[in-house]
């Protein structure tokens, strides 16, 4: 502790985590850059209007609920259920359509955040009242909600015809030819940008995240946030579950969601939101979305196997926080 | 000396920790505008008293007073509200954060619900100005030096006009150039009507800065003083100035052998400089002096944890390299850590499985343990330091803390050591089985094993030492023989005053 002392005390005034933060963005379009004009030249389709909409539709439901998961993370928490409160809130939210035709969507929208805030609820409960680690909460609760998952509906799909028409037009239509999904996708993005920024609420995450002793001495609620970004994490993966139904049509119990998480939890972390909390902004979550969804579109449109889009989402993650690591060692060692 | 009002008064304060009685009737009264050091031994309750007014600890008995009027301090926020503002020896910091919202971190100024960060920096920076210190706001406090990141703490408390700042040894991690920095804050903030209780192990400081001079020994205040009517003599006297308790006495020995264990001119850069001294065999010496002497850190350099940047390690007489703890092991020393729940044990494993680390080799067969083996040594050790156990197949974190240091000592015997590093040995420990620890200390030396003890509790100290070395700040301070060595001298030696005429 005192070695680490007198070295901090003869450092120079660095600033690393700001240039870390701001390579990261930067790095990001970088990046995404390449992979565009790498894919046009390969692909003449790939730079076509239609295709970009295809992939803002992709990224739309993973911001948001990256959106969420981000919150979590900069607490020092992780959800790893969001993928099954996703897959609960569709299959739910469809099957109140399905029982009860002609409810205005505002009412499924509704019901889906609802039932997404108790399922956040009960994670926030678990970690802060129970303190079961938040790892094994949630993979506690992902199998659970899996299971309501199937109990709720029989093991039966949604049929496209029992899903509001009016819903499937949100992931069609739009101001200015912009469907609504990435509409709403891109609101709760600069909401919850917003939110983190602007907000006493939101600083707090960061301080909790950043340290949860010193944020309990300011007196900070350090359980409080907690709870609530569990909670708002399962609101939007809610919001995201009813999207879903629009966007794909049709819910199907055995995959609505399933394994979602990893491609949430690998948004965030390429977004560069530290998984050891206390950093981390939407901005670098949309971008890190962005190149999840640009990647996998490319490989797509390019006719390589699906089998490689995991793969290739594998050493993007791996990547982005061995050069992060790279940088930072270099700027600690260069004081 | 003042007509006024105190701001803070206490009175009565009393608090235990388990069995353990750490304040008795503390009686204590901080005027406005005036600096207060508190000073005692390590252990002496000064932490928990700060620690109670700041709202960390509720005391067990006696009150708070805040001008004139009784109060109770739930908690450190609450006491930030009140004005009362606790400034760490670590500063407890937001490193990804910017300066600014430390400063301000759950009252950020806002503007309807928004946060404003333009007015959040100014404000900032008129903090910053005010304590006269240049620290852009905008910057990430990551990276910020130990001194700055106390004048985000110190401009967090006035942002909050705390009138009563407690600093609990702030110039600990400090170079002399921004200690000197700080006291001229502290005088500034002084001089504008603020209390400050003041906490330091370095006598010239507290000298040169105090008004007022409080002394804690044993969780008793022993009495208060006025730095120019008084002599760092009689601060030592004060700390130290207890009746020696009949603790064990180490048995003496006609004569030594021939030495085990020295170093010569032991050196890591920044921690400890010149460490020089010899360990015969038979001898028990001890590393005295205050938290921060750095002591641990030269056992831990010559066990080989951290190797020392430059010196020589010599082994009954031969000059011995010890680049990790292995080979320390194979040279015949053990080392018994601090903080035995930490490094010493691992708690949730079996009593015997505990014992037979080091020794692993010696209770295996092909590669495979020989598990009877194992308990069968460990019910030996168990009769040999009469550990108080249900069996050998119990956890470690079951035992009570003498014994578990008997367990971690029997662990390092195990491995038949002829230098055996004993850091603080008995703290946390209760009497009786202090007093054990002591007897096998004691006859251990007597079987030729050369025993270099870190103690700071000078009792201790004087009763199981053969001769007693003094660091003060990772310096050779003085050096005292069994017999010339007295609580006062050693204790004067500590604080930095080398000439004591006793």
């Amino acid at each position: 502790m005192t070695s680490q002392a007198q070295t901090m005390n003869t450092s120079r005034p660095s600033n690393v985590a700001t240039i870390l933060a701001k390579f990261r963005e930067t790095g990001i379009l970088i990046f995404l850059a390449v992979l565009v004009i790498i894919a046009t030249l390969v692909e003449r389709r790939f730079f076509s209007l239609h295709n970009f909409e295809n992939i803002l539709l992709d990224i739309s439901i993973l911001a948001i609920v990256a959106a969420g998961e981000t919150m979590v993370i900069i607490s020092r928490n992780i959800d790893i259920s969001v993928g099954s409160s996703l897959g609960l809130c569709a299959i739910v939210v469809g099957l109140m359509f399905k029982f009860n035709p002609g409810v205005p969507i505002i009412v499924g929208l509704f019901l889906g955040v609802l039932l997404g805030a108790v399922l956040g609820s009960v994670n926030g409960t678990l970690v802060t009242q129970f303190r079961v680690p938040p790892l094994i909460a949630t993979l506690g609760t992902l199998s659970i909600y899996r299971g309501l998952v199937f109990l709720s509906s029989g093991g039966r799909q949604v049929d496209p015809n029992d899903i509001p028409p009016d819903l499937i037009a949100m992931a069609r239509v739009g101001p200015l030819g912009i469907p609504w999904i990435v509409i709403v996708a891109l609101l709760i993005s600069v909401l919850v940008g917003l939110f983190l920024r602007y907000t006493h609420l939101g600083r707090d995450i960061y301080a909790v995240g950043g340290n949860p002793v010193a944020a309990r001495l300011r007196g900070i609620g350090v359980n409080r946030v907690v709870f609530l970004t569990y909670l708002f994490a399962g609101a939007l993966a809610g919001l995201a579950g009813v999207l879903y139904a629009g966007r794909y049509g049709t819910v199907n119990p055995a995959d609505a969601g399933v394994g979602f998480e990893l491609t949430v939890i690998a948004a965030t972390v390429i977004g560069g939101t530290n998984i050891l909390g206390g950093s981390g902004t939407i901005l670098g979550t949309v971008l890190g979305s962005l190149l999840l969804g640009v990647l996998g579109n490319v490989l797509a449109i390019t006719n390589v196997s699906g089998f490689y889009q995991k793969f290739a989402q594998g050493l993007v993650i791996l990547l982005a926080v061995i050069i992060d690591a790279i940088i930072h060692n270099q700027l600690q060692s260069r004081r | 000396m003042s007509e006024q009002e105190p701001l803070l008064s206490v009175r009565g304060i009393i608090k235990r920790f388990g069995r353990a009685q750490v304040l008795t009737d503390i009686d204590l009264d901080l005027y406005p505008g005036e600096i207060h050091a508190l000073v005692g031994e390590n252990g002496a309750g000064k932490s928990t008293l700060t620690k109670i007014v700041s709202g960390l600890y509720p005391p067990d008995g006696g009150q708070i007073i805040l001008e004139g009027k009784p109060i109770t301090v739930p908690s450190p926020a609450a006491a930030q509200h009140m004005g009362i503002a606790l400034i760490h020896q670590e500063p407890l910091s937001f490193p990804d954060l910017d300066v600014a919202e430390n400063i301000f971190i759950g009252r950020q100024q806002r503007r309807g619900i928004a946060i404003d960060w333009a007015k959040m920096y100014t404000e900032a920076q008129r903090l910053l100005d005010d304590l006269g210190v240049a620290i852009d706001p905008r910057r990430r406090v990551r990276g910020l030096s130990i001194a700055d990141q106390q004048m985000v703490e110190m401009a967090s408390a006035l942002s909050l006009n705390a009138r009563m700042l407690i600093m609990d040894e702030p110039t600990a991690a400090l170079t002399p150039s921004e200690v000197a920095d700080l006291f001229i804050i502290m005088r500034r903030l002084r001089d504008q009507g603020t209390s400050i209780l003041f906490i330091s192990h370095r006598l010239e400081e507290v000298f040169e800065i105090a008004d007022k001079i409080s002394v804690l020994r044993d969780g008793e205040m022993v009495g208060q003083v006025q730095p120019a009517a008084s002599s760092r003599e009689e601060i030592v006297r004060m700390m130290v100035g207890r009746p020696l308790s009949a603790l064990f006495e180490k048995e003496q020995m006609a004569e030594f052998g021939e030495p085990r264990l020295e170093v010569r001119n032991l050196t890591t850069r920044g921690l400890f400089y010149d460490i020089s001294f010899q360990v015969r065999s038979g001898e028990i010496l001890c590393l005295a002096g205050l938290v921060g002497a750095r002591r641990t850190e030269v056992a831990r350099a010559i066990f080989g944890i951290d190797p020392p940047s430059s010196g020589e390690i010599w082994i009954d007489g031969r000059r011995v390299q010890v680049p990790n703890p292995k080979i320390a092991v194979q040279l015949g020393m053990a080392y018994v850590p601090e903080d035995r729940q930490k490094h010493g044990l691992l708690l949730p494993m079996r009593i015997d499985q505990n014992m037979t680390l080091p020794v692993l080799q010696e209770v295996s067969r092909l590669g495979w343990l020989n598990t009877s083996m194992e308990g069968q040594l460990a019910r030996d050790w168990q009769g040999k330091l009469d550990i108080r156990m249900r069996g050998p197949d119990q956890s470690a974190w079951e035992l009570s803390g003498g014994n578990q240091q008997k367990v971690v000592l029997s662990k390092w015997l195990l491995t038949g050591p002829k230098i055996l590093i004993l850091d603080e040995p008995t703290r946390g420990v209760d009497i009786g089985a202090k007093a054990e620890v002591h007897h096998l200390m004691s006859e251990l030396a007597h079987q030729g094993i050369a025993i270099l003890m870190i103690s700071s509790e000078l009792p201790e100290v004087l009763a199981m030492s053969d001769r007693i070395l003094v660091m003060r700040e990772g310096h050779m301070m003085g050096e005292f023989s069994r017999d010339e060595a007295t609580q006062e001298k050693v204790m004067a030696a500590a604080v930095g005053q080398i000439q004591l005429e006793a």
